[in-house]
Formats: C-alpha cells, structure tokens, sequence
C-alpha cells in the first residue's frame, strides 16, 4: 500500500488495523517452523538409497533390502557369542519393537552376523528370537556378508583371545541404522542410545 | 597383686591384641547383586555382572571362577574405540581397599563361556569366584530378563 503524504494520516489507523495480524502470523509462523522434528539419531547428510543386499534370514526366508519399502528398517551387526554389546542392543530393539504396539508390524528389526563360521542359522534364530520374535537374524557367505558391512563402513576383526576358552571374540562397530520406508538411508544410533529416542524417530518416519 | 589376676590380664591383652590384628588387616570382600544375561541355549555365552565391595585395609583381585554350568568363566572387560566394540580378558580385576568396583553392562564383566544348558529369568545359577586373597566364594546368580 502506497503511502503518499496527502493521506499518510487517514491510512494509519487501516495499516495498523494489517500490521499487527501480520505480525503475530508471521510469529507464529516462524514458532512453527523452529518446531518442525528434530531427529534422536545422527542424520545422513544426503537423502541416499541404502546400499541393498540380499541375505538368508533365520525365518527361512530371503530378506532382501530393497524388498522392505513401505517398512522403517533397522540394522546391527553383531554376533550370538558376544555376552555384552549385542545382548543390550537387542534388549533395547524389543523395548523399540514393544513400544510400537501394533506399528511394530512396519518396522523390521535385523541382526546381521559377522560370525557366520559359529553363528549357523540355527543358533543364530533361537538367539534374536529369545529377545522378539520378531528380531531377524541374517547371514549368509562370509564374502556376502563382507560386502554389505564394507557398504556400510562396518568394521569387524576376528581376535584370538589367548589363555581365553572364548577361543576369538570378534570386534565390530556397535551402531544401528535406520532406513526409511523409501529405502533411503537416513539415521544412525551409537550403541547405549535409550529406545526412547529411536521410538520417537520411527514414529515420526512411520507418519 | 595376684598370680591370676596378672595372668589374667596378659592373657586378656595378649587375646585383644590378636584381635586387632586379625580383624581390619587383609581384604573383607563381599559380593552384590550378581545378576546375569538369559541364555537361550545350550552352548552360549553370558555376562554376569555385580558390585565388588571391600571393607578391608587390602586390596584385593578377582581372578576368574567357576561354575558346574559352563565351561568357563572369565574376568572381561568390553571397550568402546571410536564406535568399535572390543572385548579383553582381564588376568585380574582389582578392587581396592575400602572401595568397591562395579561390573556392569559396557564395562567389566565375569563372563560364562559355553553354558551347558539354557539359562531363563528366574533361574539361579551357582558359581564360584576366585579371589587372590579372599579365596574362594561361593554365591548364587539372579538370572534377569535383559531390560
């Protein structure tokens, strides 16, 4: 609105009548975007499809990445002789799995081995379902399954513990991932991050 | 004085002062709240994890165990570098005088190697635990469902 000095005076009781509206709209406006969701997990810079990957599941079936659009896909890597690390994450995977109730049918939770030489399909079920049954354990060839750690930057060594009736422990990076139910590669969780947290990223992903 | 009264009262310093040698010196370890992982099955691995307290003027360390329902059992310690979880076997866990050490999930744990059976929430498992200086203590293991 043009404001001439010939009616500067008439016009300022009508823009004021505007400006203040316009004001708290545009407040509220900024209110609402400082508030839009800020993710738990550590983001993924680009919006990247997940490196896919097809291994055997402990269900009988073929889990195959790609195939799960539609689902939020969470990941570890991990192995059933490990007494500590992998049995707090699974722990925490069926609290995440519990919380969802009935949105739990649209999250798949995936514990990939990086022991295939002792952890058999067999052993490798019982041990996931013991915490969910709905924990998938996967496995496959020890090169199948070199390849989808280094597409994900895992880092896993065997280590001979000697004097240890262990035998070898395996050392392997401790970090969930979550893809999105369009198949992009969105978050990561350090081992020791409360389920709460994850919860709360999946339900905002799941809508 | 009297023959017995002084013999009396050598005696009676004789069996305080032995006392006081007896009592605060050396380790006074007790162990608490010793809980354990289930196992699903025959075969697998678990930590036990627990409060080491010592009460006494000694430090002293837990060396390992042992137990009729696993192969093994061991002191280990779980590391996290730059996100790489990482396991060692500890010779010995100290646990210093008038102090007390925490086993706990992340950090130190007494693990079981090759369990021979299952182990569920509910059950109790017995162990031994070998100590350097305390011996040999027995004590039974809550086995919790994981949380």
């Amino acid at each position: 609105m043009l404001k001439t000095r010939s009616n500067v005076k008439q016009a300022e009781p009508a823009a004021s009548l505007i400006r203040w509206p316009a004001l708290v709209g545009l407040i509220a406006l900024l209110l609402t975007a400082c508030q839009s969701y800020q993710f738990k997990g550590t983001q993924y810079p680009d919006s990247q499809l997940a490196p896919d990957f097809e291994l055997a599941a402990t269900n009988g079936e073929r889990f195959q990445l790609s195939h799960q659009q539609g689902q939020v896909v969470l990941m570890f890597f991990g192995y059933t002789s490990c007494p500590d690390v992998c049995p707090t994450t699974l722990a925490e995977a069926r609290r995440v799995l519990e919380g969802l109730g009935e949105d739990a049918d649209r999250v798949k939770f995936v514990f990939i081995t990086v022991d295939p030489e002792r952890d058999t399909p067999e052993t490798l079920g019982a041990y996931v379902t013991a915490f969910h049954p709905a924990i998938l354990g996967l496995t496959g060839a020890p090169y199948e399954l070199a390849a989808v750690r280094q597409a994900y930057g895992i880092f896993a060594e065997k280590e001979v513990l000697e004097g240890s009736a262990t035998g070898y422990i395996v050392n392997h990076t401790a970090r969930t991932f979550l893809v999105d139910p369009q198949g992009h590669l969105r978050l990561s969780y350090a081992y020791g991050t409360p389920p709460e947290d994850i919860l709360e990223d999946i339900r905002h992903l799941l809508g | 004085m009297h023959h017995s009264l002084i013999i009396a009262m050598v005696f009676v310093a004789t069996l305080s002062f032995s006392a006081c040698r007896a009592g605060p010196s050396g380790p006074q370890v007790s162990v608490e709240d010793a809980w354990s992982r289930p196992v699903p099955a025959a075969g697998g691995n678990s930590a036990i994890f627990m409060r080491l307290v010592n009460g006494g003027s000694e430090a002293d360390q837990l060396l390992g165990g042992v137990s009729l329902l696993a192969g093994a059992v061991e002191v280990h310690k779980t590391t996290m570098e730059e996100g790489v979880m990482k396991m060692e076997h500890s010779p010995g866990l100290e646990i210093p005088a008038k102090g007390e050490v925490s086993l706990e999930p992340g950090g130190y744990h007494v693990m079981l190697i090759g369990v021979n059976r299952a182990l569920q929430a509910g059950d109790t498992l017995p162990i031994t635990l070998n100590f350097e200086k305390s011996g040999e203590m027995q004590l039974e293991v809550q086995v919790r469902e994981v949380k």
